[in-house]
């Protein structure tokens, strides 16, 4: 009687770690189920919808300008943030709005991503901390699933004129 | 034939299960808990490699302790290095966030570590690329902590095949001894002045230079 509860235990245990490992692989190395909150992302993902993100592209280095991933938050190391790729490594930002009169300019240094909200006037992004090391994105966001009006790949950013031309 | 063809079958059906537990087991605990890692240039000595490029010694990597980011001064992290991804570096912790630190041939003299950062240094000074170079470290680029390291005589490869083959009493031989409390001579020289919050607003308004750094 005890000898069986006791097996039924320790293959329960067994079982407990045996998906939670897998299920640990799979966020870790294929990817997940994502709600989103906040508004900075506002015309592409509104405040509380369910995406898809995939962590491959992360691994594999495919991440590209216009992407939009999941990265830490650099100030913050609990917390994460989802934004826009605007430049990677080498590329020349535009780091204030490009109505002022006096434009300025900056390089992406070797390694760093320059993430921005496609919400301009309400996202702390990179304009507020500076570019962030490629270490910190976790995976891109490519599907959307919930709302289901919007169900389908996510649209490109409303602020094209963001992205160096070259 | 027929019998042949069964113990095939049940041979690639224990392979698969066997397969399908032990692959993510052993991935989730190199990614979680700990896991060893060789270590190549000379960046730490004498610390790490201090036979220079005859010998390369292997470190216990300890995931486990750094899940909430908490790292002490002192401590030798691996990171993700902050200019290349592809590749991890191994420095020791030197200035948490918050804290001023003196630097060595960075473009400003002091720098103030800012939030969800650390001060990362090799204990080579010149022969290292750390944060005098890159500035602080983001936080969570620092995954993993080395705990101790076992001075080994042979390669790499041999280590791993002593683990994979169950010979734990190999490891009598092996120098064992913890990182943490050897060679600290760069955090106790005082280099970095810890600074509550309140108290750091207050100097750095009056006379920053002179109140970080008082005579001993």
């Amino acid at each position: 009687m005890l000898r069986g509860a006791l097996g039924k235990t320790f293959r329960l245990l067994g079982y407990t770690i045996q998906y939670g490992c897998i299920a640990h692989c799979a966020f870790e190395y294929v990817g997940g189920v994502v709600m989103c909150s906040g508004p900075s992302m506002e015309p592409t993902i509104q405040n509380s919808d369910i995406v898809f993100a995939e962590n491959l592209s992360r691994h594999f280095y495919g991440i590209q300008r216009g992407d939009i991933v999941i990265a830490k938050s650099p100030n913050d190391p609990k917390s994460n943030i989802c934004k826009r790729v605007i430049g990677l490594e080498g590329d020349k930002i535009l780091t204030n709005s490009s109505s002022d009169f006096f434009k300025s300019h900056s390089y992406v240094p070797t390694g760093h991503v320059w993430l921005e909200g496609d919400n301009l006037k309400n996202s702390t992004d990179s304009r507020y901390y500076g570019p962030i090391p490629y270490g910190l994105i976790r995976g891109r966001i490519f599907f959307k699933i919930w709302p289901l009006s919007d169900f389908g790949f996510l649209r490109d950013s409303p602020n094209g004129y963001r992205f160096s031309d070259d | 034939m027929a019998q042949s063809q069964g113990w095939v079958r049940r041979y690639l059906k224990a392979f698969c299960k066997g397969f399908f537990v032990a692959v993510p087991v052993a991935v989730t605990f190199l990614d979680r808990v700990a896991c060893v890692a060789r270590v190549e240039g000379s960046s730490m000595q004498p610390s790490l490699n201090p036979g220079g490029s005859q010998s390369s010694d292997v470190v216990l990597l300890n995931h486990w302790k750094v899940r909430n980011f908490e790292v002490q001064r002192g401590d030798i992290v691996s990171l993700v290095s902050p200019k290349n991804p592809e590749q991890k570096i191994i420095k020791r912790v030197i200035a948490l966030e918050g804290d001023i630190v003196k630097t060595i041939g960075h473009k400003n003299r002091y720098v103030k570590v800012p939030r969800g950062h650390i001060w990362v240094e090799g204990d080579h000074h010149g022969h290292s690329f750390d944060s005098n170079s890159f500035g602080p470290a983001n936080l969570v680029l620092c995954d993993l902590l080395a705990q101790f390291k076992k001075r080994f005589p042979w390669d790499f490869y041999m280590l791993m095949l002593h683990i994979s083959c169950g010979l734990q009493s190999a490891g009598r031989n092996w120098n064992l001894y913890f990182l943490q409390n050897a060679c600290q001579f760069r955090v106790k020289r005082n280099d970095y002045i810890s600074l509550n919050s309140t108290v750091g607003r207050k100097i750095k308004k009056r006379n920053p230079q002179r109140a970080k750094f008082p005579k001993r």
